[in-house]
């Protein structure tokens, strides 16, 4: 059976079968979801501890 | 090298060393050069050029390795010209300048850079549009990359609604804006990175060279030499140019000018890789015609939702304010009784009027070529005077000895290759980025000839 199209093919580049199984499943998935929590989670804490920019 | 003694009074606590040397307690650590350069070169652009390589049908292999060498020429120009010359002399672009071509023709170039400024911030505000219009669904007419005029009302009133709020914020002074737009940096080189990885599994696979190719009979627009010399003069007003001069001048060493690999490999490498995905996606899986190309909001919004389309707001707002600051900057530097806020006002406005038309952004890498090739040449001048002035026997700092106002000189080197270059792209096509540096070896050049020319002073030693 032919594999489904959007599996990545390995091997290709560094990232071991682990992580690109997470990230094949982030991307399928909850990709935007988790992007939206990551700017309000960036965006609340990163002022507090990040300095410069003026 | 001749050195420099200020004249001016000392500068008042919290100005920014304009017309004087900066001093020792002034100078900055490498880190904040780091930040700088990471973040100012992961603008709302990047997701216009990437697809646009796509579109001029880049491969895999120009797009890989052309900007893996471009970009080391770039940096290595930061490095070894621009950083070097302003830990010497350490005054901004303008103050050098003037002390070579006079006054009068610092307002010149003045005219030029806030134009050229105001158009580069209106691509970004278009850019920004395209993710702004995204909600409106239907009702908005998005442009593709031939479109050069407005594509509708709600479209003007969009692009009207974001550079009216660009302009009011950058009025203001854009001190909150940059501070939002170092926080934003990292985050945004997040949410390139997801668009790649989301884009790579729904193509199925990460090998580049399989999905990156030109359309089977189509002839490319660029190739790898184009893609080198894009991302290497991309920047040239920066670099070539001088205009880094300024930022540079705060660096305690020359070495800290590697910070522009941060970002050359972050902003000018994975990014622009990361947005070109988005496009080799849409043409291969939804049918997108790449020569008409797709707006980055629906890309992003497509990719990774609401966060994509905050960062492409974020991005363009965080980038094109200073640089209507920037431009507001320049026209009050022609009109020296212009308050600030009008400069910055009337740069907004003509922001605002070029980012209706979508043509400077739609046609970005044209327009980047055309910037660097207009403004870099001056930056030979400036490289001329200070290492080669006492070789070839030429007065350094011509105007300050002189005190004349308007070297002419200066105009004909740098305005007779500007000319010609100009020629070649119009008349025979020539693509812009490979005019920047032709254009500054000439302008260095002539201003050797046209100084021993006409300003033959026999009591000036070089």
């Amino acid at each position: 059976m032919p594999p489904p199209k959007s599996s990545l093919r390995w091997p290709w580049w560094p990232p071991s079968p682990p992580l690109l199984h997470a990230l094949q499943v982030l991307a399928e998935g909850p990709m935007k979801a988790t992007m939206l929590v990551a700017a309000v989670v960036w965006f609340a804490s990163a002022p507090f501890w990040m300095k410069g920019g003026r | 090298m001749t050195e420099v003694v200020s004249t001016e009074p000392p500068a008042h606590a919290g100005d920014e060393f304009e017309r004087q040397p900066v001093p020792p307690p002034a100078q900055k650590g490498a880190s904040a050069f780091w930040g700088m350069y990471a973040g100012e070169h992961t603008a709302g652009t990047e997701f216009m050029i990437g697809p646009l390589f796509v579109a001029w049908g880049a491969s895999a292999f120009d797009l890989i390795f052309g900007l893996l060498l471009g970009n080391l020429l770039a940096v290595l120009t930061w490095r070894f010209l621009t950083a070097e010359i302003a830990t010497q002399r350490r005054l901004t672009l303008y103050y050098q300048l003037e002390r070579i071509t006079g006054r009068k023709l610092v307002t010149l170039y003045n005219f030029f850079n806030g134009v050229l400024f105001c158009f580069l911030a209106g691509a970004m505000v278009t850019v920004s549009a395209t993710a702004v219009g995204v909600p409106f669904g239907d009702r908005i007419q998005m442009p593709s990359f031939g479109d050069t005029w407005p594509t509708g009302v709600v479209w003007v009133l969009v692009c009207v609604v974001i550079g009216a709020a660009m302009t009011f914020v950058a009025v203001r002074g854009y001190g909150f804006v940059a501070r939002v737009g170092h926080v934003a940096a990292p985050w945004m080189f997040l949410v390139f990175v997801a668009c790649g990885v989301v884009m790579l599994t729904r193509l199925g696979t990460a090998n580049l060279f399989e999905v990156m190719k030109p359309a089977a009979g189509s002839t490319p627009k660029i190739g790898f030499w184009g893609v080198v010399c894009f991302s290497w003069f991309c920047n040239a007003a920066m670099n070539l140019g001088m205009s880094d001069l300024s930022i540079f001048r705060f660096a305690r060493k020359p070495s800290y000018g590697w910070a522009s690999a941060a970002g050359m490999y972050l902003g000018h490498y994975v990014a622009w890789i990361c947005a070109a995905l988005l496009l080799v996606y849409w043409v291969r899986d939804k049918g997108a015609d790449p020569t008409r190309g797709v707006p980055p909001g629906p890309m992003v919004w497509d990719a990774v939702g609401w966060a994509g389309l905050l960062c492409v707001i974020i991005a363009g707002w965080t980038t094109a304010n200073p640089t209507i600051y920037r431009a507001g900057l320049a026209f009050q530097g022609m009109f020296p009784k212009m308050s600030r806020v009008a400069g910055t006002l009337i740069a907004g406005i003509v922001c605002t009027l070029a980012s209706v038309f979508p043509a400077v952004a739609m046609k970005l890498l044209d327009f980047v070529g055309i910037y660097g090739t207009i403004l870099c040449p001056v930056g030979a001048v400036i490289v001329v005077d200070h290492y080669l002035a006492r070789r070839v026997g030429i007065p350094a700092e011509y105007a300050v000895r002189t005190g004349t106002s308007f070297n002419v000189a200066v105009l004909l080197a740098w305005a007779i290759p500007v000319i010609v270059a100009m020629y070649f792209y119009r008349a025979h096509g020539v693509n812009s980025f490979f005019l920047p540096l032709p254009t500054w070896l000439a302008c260095g050049a002539l201003y050797i000839v046209f100084t021993r020319l006409l300003n033959r002073t026999s009591t000036l030693a070089p």
